[in-house]
């Protein structure tokens, strides 16, 4: 039987009142695939969730799941289950009888069933616990047996509405992984909602960027990371140091960027000369030295550091005030306390995008940038 | 300013509930000026213990000291010591404003004092522009810096957190976490702050309490303990750590090398020193850097943490190894060996 | 799935309106007679005037009874909404061996057929030496008003955030100050809704004023005696003032609770 799932979403659109919650959305998700809907509370992407598995009415666009349009459906008739963020599991009955309701439901003989469970709660690791009522069950382990409720009846497609929320932090790392195995192996479309980019990164074949109901960006992780298109993607994937800046003259191969903390080399962009910029440079590919490096005037002293555990962060602090990070995994090769130290980098990690405020500041002459350092 | 002084003291802490025991015995010193973080998975007794501080619960046994002065016959409302709740505990019927004097007016404090001091914790907090408006039209950041503006016009001693901003977006949460920091910095305050995600806690804490099953594992600054982990349940809850046996030195039994994933280092070609052959099994790429999971002929797994540009794939054979300095050899029950 | 009407849809709204209509419509005929110009009930009526709601107000005997049952519901109302707020406060607040039994008898007088109240209350009273007379009366709506006022009141409590009452005693306040300060402000639309109902169920109330009594008359008494020679028109001006009024306090009652 050949594995379906692919679900396509054409120019989604709803309004609650003068909010346009979503916004002429347009996107395709390829069977087998894990894709997540990533923004901040208020995007969107839950909302969108829902218009999938039909518990919100659609003002306009279609839906369709392996080619066929299914806004006219109820979500019972759908092939898509949702995994909430509160489990919602039965609670008067045991762990049997909530991952088995399913398929009691489409008249499935009974040792099949007997069966399917079986295998569901060995996907989940949670073999031996058919007789066991949520109530006597851990956060994490109500959230492995919603999960099993819901892949027992093999749908194309899975929806988790941000399924990790609610556990501690420790298990919710653990899941990321076990969560991403169970996609694999099973071959079930995953789209997942979330607030949390480093989750979104470890799971995700491909992430949609959500803003104000629009999508900003979306590609594979490492194309986010790497290329981020705005300075909203970039400052919500990972972390940043940005800088609002001015395109200057070239120097070599790269080409000078000014801005009021100083001026450095960037590469890889399309802007022309005394256009505002935002360039964005990621706290581990920023580099130090004791001396001044050509084609680079940045330079201050190491004011703190932050642990994070395997990441630690320098945080320098330049002439003018503004602090810049530089992180390390285990904090290897980085400047001491109070050290002076000249910053740089490679220019092609430099990403450099458009900078809307950049033009009300150049018509009303507010931003001033030091011509030569 | 961190002072030697003792403000909160917890001696010989014991607590039961419905015959199961939440706290088995805690004591612990916390001093004037620091931002202490208990820090232990959901049921561990954290939260139980800053509810005695506050006075919301009562020990079974043992004593609460603030000040050196016993708390036992202390209520919460007369204590000086303020919480920020982890549902914010806003009322909903007044606004930012008359939600921050509340406690001044419950203590008869006169107008013009009120006014004044409220307006400097508004200012502080960022509230000013929103001094009019109820809870319910509040984001969720709003609404926790009007909890702490709240506490913070009691000009409390000890602020106590109860994992203020686990309902916040990640992003938000991160920012609101540095806003913190400062402040405590800036107000010399002692907070103790409970949470069970250990970035935050490493990110924000002077000191950190590992809690768990009721009991404390280890105490000491951030970085200390993640480097140094002192038990099992320590290394694996603190990060990742590797856990190594007999193979790469000479334990006797119960005893296990703890390694951080980011000290893991990976050698195509046999290294000198410690080399242990493994498989790759898994690269999940991380932006930052990219973890690469591993397994060793014997079937147990290893965790590494590289750099994004190194090449690693799938079913490459690589050899482990580490400079020793970077391992800590652990007790399996907990104490700390060298 | 697109907003989309279905059939079934249109088939529910015009059965419930039949029921509204079936239920609705006595008590329209009533009000509508209320401005007949004959004595007799005639179909179609011939013609319209006020004169039985002037006869209405000059009857002695009818307003008499009618202070009577206001003075009786402003009292109760106000004893039940005393009881059933700290009761309510208490239940929420603490726990107490027979907690959930107890929750449950407060709902008792609501269930009970109000016959059965009446004689209950009777012969207790009358066992304890209070006779029949207004006391009595006030005494035994109060009662049953309390199964009113405190399961709205323990409701809604229920829905606050239980922390702000901890978070009030953080901040300094007594208990006192909690309960005036942070508590009441929270629960008021519940108590004024449920008080507003109150007043309506102790003015419409028959059974069991009727054992309690003795000697004067409340309002609905005072109609039920009426109708006992046949229903004169003056009967149905007053029964419209009644109706009127109970709709009107329902209606804000309602509004209140939603603005929840």
């Amino acid at each position: 039987m050949e594995k379906k799932g692919a679900i396509e979403l054409i120019d989604l659109d709803k309004s609650y009142g003068d909010n346009h919650v979503v916004d002429h959305i347009n996107f395709s998700v390829e069977k087998g695939e894990f894709v997540s809907f990533l923004g901040p509370s208020g995007c969107g992407k839950t909302t969108l969730l829902r218009m999938i598995a039909g518990f919100e009415t659609l003002d306009g666009g279609d839906i369709r799941l392996d080619g066929v349009s299914i806004i006219k459906l109820p979500p019972e008739k759908r092939n898509v289950h949702t995994v909430f963020q509160h489990y919602s599991l039965f609670p008067h009955m045991n762990v049997y009888d909530n991952i088995a309701y399913g398929l009691k439901a489409e008249h499935v003989g009974r040792s099949k069933i007997q069966e399917a469970v079986k295998e569901a709660l060995k996907i989940v690791s949670l073999e031996g616990f058919e007789e066991r009522m949520p109530s006597q069950m851990s956060g994490g382990q109500k959230q492995r047996v919603a999960i099993a409720r819901a892949i027992v009846t093999h749908p194309s497609v899975l929806l988790l509405d941000e399924p990790l929320t609610a556990l501690d932090m420790k298990l919710r790392k653990d899941m990321r992984y076990k969560l991403r195995e169970i996609q694999q192996q099973l071959g079930i479309t995953f789209i997942y909602v979330t607030h949390d980019q480093e989750e979104a990164m470890i799971m995700s074949d491909k992430i949609v960027v959500l803003q104000g109901g629009h999508i900003e960006q979306q590609g594979i992780p490492q194309e986010l990371y790497k290329n981020p298109k705005t300075a909203f993607v970039s400052d919500f994937i990972g972390e940043t140091n940005e800088f609002d800046g001015m395109v200057g003259d070239p120097k070599g191969d790269a080409i000078r960027i000014l801005c009021e903390s100083g001026d450095f080399l960037a590469t890889g962009f399309s802007f022309e000369k005394d256009e505002f910029v935002n360039v964005s440079i990621r706290p581990h590919r920023v580099q130090w030295s004791e001396e001044k490096v050509p084609g680079f005037h940045l330079h201050g002293h190491v004011t703190d550091f932050i642990y994070t555990g395997s990441l630690v962060t320098a945080v320098v602090m330049l002439r003018n005030g503004r602090r810049v990070r530089v992180s390390r995994l285990g904090g290897r090769g980085l400047p001491k306390l109070n050290q002076i130290v000249h910053l740089f980098w490679n220019p092609k990690y430099a990403i450099v995008m458009k900078n809307p405020v950049g033009d009300v500041a150049k018509m009303t002459g507010m931003v001033k940038f030091p011509e030569k350092i | 300013m961190i002072e030697e002084r003792i403000q909160v003291s917890l001696q010989n802490i014991e607590k039961s509930f419905r015959n199961q025991k939440v706290i088995d015995g805690i004591s612990l010193d916390v001093r004037q000026g620091e931002f202490l973080t208990l820090l232990g998975p959901s049921g561990c007794g954290k939260t139980t213990l800053l509810r005695m501080i506050n006075g919301f619960e009562k020990p079974d046994s043992g004593s609460v000291l603030i000040d050196g002065e016993d708390q036992v016959s202390v209520p919460p409302n007369k204590r000086n010591v303020n919480t920020v709740f982890q549902s914010y505990a806003l009322f909903p019927h007044l606004t930012v404003r008359e939600n921050v004097e509340f406690s001044l007016k419950m203590k008869k404090v006169p107008e013009e004092k009120i006014v004044e001091k409220v307006n400097a914790v508004l200012e502080m907090t960022n509230l000013e522009a929103f001094a009019n408006r109820k809870p319910s039209k509040l984001s969720g950041g709003q609404q926790q810096r009007v909890a702490i503006a709240r506490s913070l016009v009691c000009e409390p001693k000890v602020l106590l957190l109860d994992e203020p901003l686990g309902a916040l977006d990640l992003k938000l949460r991160k920012q609101m976490q540095m806003e913190l920091k400062d402040m405590q910095k800036a107000s010399g305050i002692t907070y103790i702050y409970v949470t069970h995600d250990q970035e935050e806690a490493l990110t924000i804490s002077d000191r950190i309490v590992v809690l768990n099953g009721g009991h404390i594992e280890q105490i000491g600054e951030g970085n200390d303990i993640y480097l140094h982990p002192s038990s099992r349940f320590v290394a694996s809850f603190l990060g990742e750590s590797n856990f190594f046996s007999g193979d790469t030195e000479n334990l006797s039994d119960g005893r296990v090398v703890s390694l951080r994933p980011e000290f893991l280092i990976l050698k195509k070609d046999r290294p000198e020193g410690i080399a242990i052959p493994a498989r790759i099994t898994k690269v999940t790429y991380l932006g930052v850097y990219q973890r690469i999971e591993l397994v060793e002929q014997n079937g147990l797994k290893a965790v590494a943490l590289d750099s994004v540009d190194s090449e690693w794939h799938v079913g490459d054979n690589v050899f482990m190894t580490w400079d020793p300095d970077n391992s800590q050899v652990i007790q399996e029950e907990g104490d700390m060996v060298s | 799935m697109i907003k989309r009407k279905h059939l079934s849809t249109g088939v529910l709204t015009v059965i419930g309106i039949l029921i509204l209509l079936f239920m609705y419509i006595p008590i329209i005929v009533v009000v509508l007679y209320a401005f007949n110009a004959d004595s007799v009930n005639y179909f179609p009526m011939r013609g319209a005037s006020f004169k039985w709601f002037a006869k209405m107000a000059a009857d002695d005997d009818l307003i008499r009874s009618l202070e009577h049952s206001l003075v009786i519901a402003g009292i109760s109302t106000g004893v039940a909404c005393v009881l059933g707020v700290t009761g309510g406060y208490g239940m929420y607040r603490f726990d107490f061996p027979g907690k959930s039994f107890m929750n449950k008898l407060v709902m008792l007088p609501l269930i009970l057929p109000g016959i059965l109240t009446g004689v209950a209350l009777l012969t207790f009273y009358q066992a304890v030496g209070i006779h029949q007379g207004m006391m009595a009366v006030i005494l035994g709506h109060s009662t049953f008003l309390i199964a009113t006022v405190l399961p709205q009141v323990y409701s809604r409590l229920q829905q606050l955030d239980g922390n702000i009452i901890e978070a009030a005693e953080d901040l300094g306040a007594t208990s006192s100050q909690t309960f005036f300060h942070v508590v009441l402000p929270n629960i008021q639309t519940a108590i004024i809704s449920s008080a507003l109902l109150s007043f309506t169920l102790s003015m419409d109330e028959i059974p069991v004023t009727y054992f309690l009594n003795g000697i004067f008359s409340t309002l609905p008494i005072q109609i039920w005696g009426m109708t006992r020679n046949g229903i004169t028109p003056e009967v149905n001006a007053i029964s419209s003032l009644i109706f009127i009024i109970s709709l009107a306090a329902i209606l804000i009652s309602n509004m209140l609770s939603k603005e929840d």
